[in-house]
């Protein structure tokens, strides 16, 4: 490693260029594509000549952009500060001091991959938009900047806090996915939400194309499906099974290039997650940072014995999501392994536990259960469709779900811990230390006000964790509990 | 840096200190009075604007009548809700922090830690200038969800406070 070299102004790799022609041409084929389908669809006599046209000024455009762009950034470590200066038409120089600094992380795709360099994204506390990325450093040169910046900030701390990270702790595998655990995953996925997530995008393509067509095919669609509407059922018995195994599929895919090979490791710091069969992504989170540690599973989950675990940073509120070190198949030993990292000796403690009010059951259940119940029933005597009041075959099903969620939603108080729990056929725990709190809220809605509940919402520099139908009189205990020992406590929050 | 003064003490939840018999500040009356006028101008000029609308357009005087009518409702509820929400309204500054009460059907209670907050600033419009208003928001990292405003503080007592918050905050910085 040539550290000298990190100090005078230099451009990235040079096989950037492929990388951000790539990223071009990705861009400005969605842009261009509906305009091509409809040359392709009215044809014509120059059809070729304009298809030639069309490929020429992509392929020109993308070209000279990417080798000016390559040829216009630049970066360079000047003092406490990463120097970057970039822009085809307006010049950006951007300055960012190391302390503002949160996380460096790396990225791989199957192109970077091949020529050994790596997509450095850095992100810096504060606004919007403070995500810096380099499309492509040399995987040398991207370790010697990341190595620099945290030990430049970590020289910024107080020297009791430098020691510690000298102190190197070896490396410690915690979690390391088998293909086996990849088909459990892909089984235990939310496949309702996949479901969503393939109409969404039939549904876009589709309006698509019909706005490059210039004709309606949902209409095109809604005609064939009209003659069909006797044999409905049939279709529905058969789509039912050929959508789950699509959906299926679809998922077992997905977490395979996401999750594939993934290694979720204890370092000397915190932890690190490296996952993804075509784009390698490697994240990592400082334990201080670490304000939430969220563990759930769902009912096809649970038979595996297997749980989605979450740690979430402090971070700008429109990238704490991004920045969740996320591994979707963890088993409890590790998760207790995690804990025990993050909170040392969480293992023995014995916490309170605190229920919520009978009432809140009733509430789901009227709320859940009865009154869209009452509303089918007015629109099937509105509308003389007598056959919906099978709705009411949900009624019994929404007295099981209250029952469920009155028992799951829980909270567990430990004098230095907090566990809020939830769920209805899945069940949700996270985990969080007191002293990391930032505000508390109580509320109470006219109802809850006149039972003499209370809503806590406890809120965290990585979103907030709340517990409702607590009375009132607990409520408040535990507000004034949480305030003290937050106001008491002298260490920083991160 | 890692003293934990308080961890391993036995602690009798009863002695701690609580929020609830606090004595709250009220906002300025003045809110209330700009709050009364700007939501009595902006009923007034919705009414003219649809009178004349309506008078164009040859409504039937019913539907004019009626739909005048329900404006006009809407305003005094409005207007009910501005007292009653006034009453509700409160803080209270505490020494290691400030409580802020609000609700008057929807009750909530915020608690801002003063070794929490990033930085404090004091915001006034033009109308509020006019009745020396202003608003003191307090943020914190847990996001907009737990920033705090407090509307319809004297714009000299905001300041104060203000400045007493940013003197706890450094102090608590140098221990």
């Amino acid at each position: 490693m040539k550290k000298s070299s990190l100090f005078k102004p230099q451009r990235q790799s040079i096989f950037a260029i492929i990388l951000i022609l790539l990223k071009m041409i990705r861009l400005l084929v969605k842009q261009v594509w509906p305009v091509a389908l409809i040359i392709v669809v009215n044809g014509g006599d120059n059809l070729q000549l304009y298809l030639v046209l069309i490929v020429a000024a992509v392929v020109f455009f993308s070209l000279t952009g990417s080798i000016i762009s390559y040829l216009k950034f630049t970066y360079y470590i000047k003092g406490d500060h990463l120097h970057i200066e970039k822009g085809l038409l307006r010049r950006t120089t951007l300055d960012v001091p190391f302390e503002r600094i949160q996380t460096v992380d790396f990225e791989q795709n199957v192109v970077h991959q091949l020529f050994n360099v790596v997509r450095v994204n850095i992100d810096s506390a504060g606004s919007k938009g403070s995500e810096i990325s380099f499309d492509a450093l040399e995987m040398n040169q991207a370790q010697a900047i990341r190595d620099f910046i945290l030990a430049q900030k970590a020289s910024h701390k107080s020297s009791e806090d430098a020691e510690d990270v000298q102190q190197a702790e070896p490396e410690e595998l915690i979690v390391h996915l088998s293909m086996w655990d990849l088909v459990k995953i892909g089984i235990s996925q939310n496949h309702l939400r996949t479901a969503g997530i393939i109409f969404g995008f039939m549904w876009a393509l589709m309006d698509n194309v019909s706005q490059a067509l210039d004709m309606d095919v949902f209409d095109l669609l809604t005609d064939k499906a009209e003659a069909f509407v006797m044999g409905s059922i049939i279709m529905g018995l058969i789509a039912i099974p050929v959508f789950l195994f699509i959906s299926f599929l679809y998922t077992l895919i997905r977490t395979v290039l996401r999750d594939y090979d993934l290694k979720f490791t204890k370092t000397s710091s915190g932890f690190k997650l490296v996952s993804g069969l075509l784009t390698r992504k490697e994240k990592s989170a400082h334990k201080n940072k670490i304000q939430i540690i969220a563990w759930s599973t769902n009912p096809i989950r649970q038979l595996f014995k297997m749980y989605h675990l979450k740690l979430y940073q402090a971070a700008s509120v429109d990238i704490i999501g991004g920045k969740a070190i996320s591994v979707p198949g963890c088993y409890q030993p590790q998760i207790d392994k995690t804990l025990n990292t993050v909170f040392p000796g969480v293992g023995e403690v014995v916490f309170e536990q605190h229920g919520i009010h009978p009432l809140a059951r009733f509430r789901f259940i009227l709320f859940a259960g009865l009154f869209p119940c009452l509303m089918f029933s007015a629109v099937a005597l509105l509308a003389q469709n007598y056959s919906l009041f099978w709705a009411w075959l949900y009624f019994p099903l929404s007295i099981v779900m209250g029952q469920l969620y009155f028992r799951k939603r829980k909270l567990q108080l430990h004098q230095d811990y907090l566990i809020a729990s939830s769920g209805i056929f899945g069940t949700k725990h996270k985990m969080l230390e007191i002293y990391k709190m930032q505000s508390v809220k109580l509320s109470q809605s006219f109802y809850q006000w006149r039972k003499d509940l209370a809503t806590v919402t406890m809120y965290t520099a990585s979103g907030d964790v709340s517990i409702p139908f607590i009375p009132i009189g607990k409520a408040q205990e535990i507000r004034d509990y949480l305030l003290w020992r937050i106001e008491s406590d002298r260490r920083g929050w991160m | 840096m890692k003293q934990q003064i308080f961890t391993n003490e036995q602690v009798d939840l009863s002695t701690l200190p609580s929020a609830d018999d606090l004595l709250y500040d009220g906002l300025e009356k003045n809110y209330r009075r700009l709050q009364y006028i700007i939501s009595v101008c902006v009923t007034t000029i919705a009414l003219i604007g649809m009178v004349v609308g309506f008078w164009m357009l040859d409504i039937p005087l019913w539907i004019a009548l009626s739909s005048v009518g329900f404006w006009i409702i809407i305003g005094i509820l409005k207007l009910v809700i501005i007292t009653k929400g006034f009453e509700h309204k409160g803080y209270a500054i505490r020494t290691h922090d400030l409580v802020y009460k609000t609700g008057w059907l929807y009750k909530k209670q915020i608690t801002v830690p003063f070794n929490r907050i990033q930085h404090v600033d004091i915001k006034q419009g033009i109308l509020e200038r006019r009745y020396r208003l202003s608003k003191l928001n307090l943020y914190t990292a847990g996001g907009a969800s737990s920033d705090l405003t407090i509307p319809g503080i004297n714009i000299e007592d905001a300041k104060r406070y203000k400045s007493f918050i940013l003197g706890v905050m450094e102090s608590d910085e140098e221990e």
